[in-house]
């Protein structure tokens, strides 16, 4: 065999049908944002403008920065919390998002897990998630099969720069039964730490994901 | 001198109606960039909304697939940095069949040696022998020179196979 055949074999064994893809990519295209009448600059004038809007950028936060500290002395307090989506959060619990984004939000003390989620699961079925926690937290999402005791997944989500975001789960295993799955969240910070989920279950790696609500 | 592009709805809905033929060779470049078959699947969702909305950047009549196929490997380069990418698989691989254990093996040993490549000699190998592109397209794509393409391509086959000479390699 040569090397293009082995290569051909090799990712064809990994590689699954994807007769809904294209449906998918069109449904998603036509729900994104319309195309803009876009002119293309020459490279001079895009770093000019690039050094404009950071030059900007720098010149604005500094004077937002020296008004706020004038105005309440010496130490300045944020204006607004970074996360918003959490501030009803209660300790060791967890709410639903106050949009219907479909997040589940709350924030965890130190050594303290709080169950998010009891999913059933049908068998070849899976779970995916999405998670992210405050900047200074971290936080372990642990998947537990409650028909065989076994944990499915252990994730480690480390606290983000600039704010919470959320981060995909790929790679979550099918469930070889029917079967409950136990979705949590462990805090590994020395602090309190808030963090947002959000679960979607799947027919298989790859099919079309449908939100827990 | 700024460029002023064509009608840029008409040329996303021209875009469009073409995925159906560029969505098959996009995720197969992602599949062999991530090894990983939904997220292969985002990939390419994800770069063809990006496509779309730059597709007034597309030059009439122009081939759409090389400029296509150059988003989606940034997206894949993207896919991979995030923190996620390294979830645990716990269950074990179901146990192969005697006969067919050993292209298993081989298949994994491979797939295992394209993952240690560097990202763009990945993408030259996947692009060069998995989509079977021509070593110009794949330059293009890569965003390479053709002798750097070709550089990166004879370089990438002697670390997958050190011992097979180079022209036969490249068959």
């Amino acid at each position: 065999m040569s090397l293009r055949s082995d290569i051909h074999a090799a990712m064809d064994a990994i590689s699954e049908p994807m007769p809904h893809l294209p449906f998918v990519v069109r449904n998603a295209i036509r729900e994104g944002e319309p195309p803009r009448a876009t002119r293309r600059p020459s490279a001079r004038l895009a770093v000019a403008g690039i050094i404009v809007v950071v030059t900007a950028a720098v010149v604005g936060f500094w004077s937002l920065a020296s008004h706020q500290a004038a105005l309440h002395g010496s130490a300045a307090k944020p204006t607004a919390r970074c996360l918003a989506p959490t501030e009803d959060a209660v300790v060791g619990g967890f709410r639903s998002g106050p949009t219907d984004d479909g997040f589940r939000t709350g924030q965890v003390d130190v050594n303290q897990s709080v169950v998010v989620y009891d999913l059933h699961v049908q068998q070849g079925g899976c779970v995916v998630l999405d998670a992210g926690t405050d900047p200074q937290g971290n936080v372990d999402v642990v998947v537990v099969d409650l028909g065989s005791g076994r944990r499915v997944a252990d994730v480690h989500v480390d606290g983000l720069p600039g704010g919470l975001r959320a981060l995909r789960s790929y790679e979550m295993p099918m469930a070889t039964a029917d079967t409950e799955w136990q979705v949590s969240v462990v805090s590994r910070a020395t602090h309190t730490s808030e963090w947002r989920m959000q679960a979607f279950r799947a027919w298989g790696p790859g099919a079309h994901n449908w939100p827990v609500r | 001198m700024d460029v002023i592009a064509a009608d840029p709805r008409a040329v996303a809905d021209d875009f469009e109606h073409r995925l159906e033929d560029l969505i098959p060779p996009a995720y197969r470049l992602a599949l062999g960039m991530l090894q990983d078959a939904s997220a292969a699947e985002d990939a390419v969702q994800e770069a063809a909304l990006c496509a779309w909305q730059k597709a007034s950047r597309l030059r009439p009549g122009s081939d759409p697939l090389p400029w296509f196929l150059a988003i989606v490997a940034n997206q894949c380069r993207s896919t991979r940095r995030l923190r996620w990418w390294s979830v645990l698989k716990i269950e074990p691989p179901a146990a192969p069949v005697p006969a067919v254990e050993d292209r298993a093996v081989r298949g994994a040993d491979l797939r295992r040696e394209l993952l240690k490549l560097s990202r763009t000699d990945r993408l030259v190998v996947i692009l060069y022998f998995y989509l079977d592109m021509p070593l110009e397209d794949v330059a293009r794509i890569a965003g390479l020179s053709l002798a750097g393409a070709r550089g990166r391509l004879y370089r990438a086959i002697r670390k997958l196979r050190s011992g097979l000479e180079l022209e036969e390699a490249l068959r």
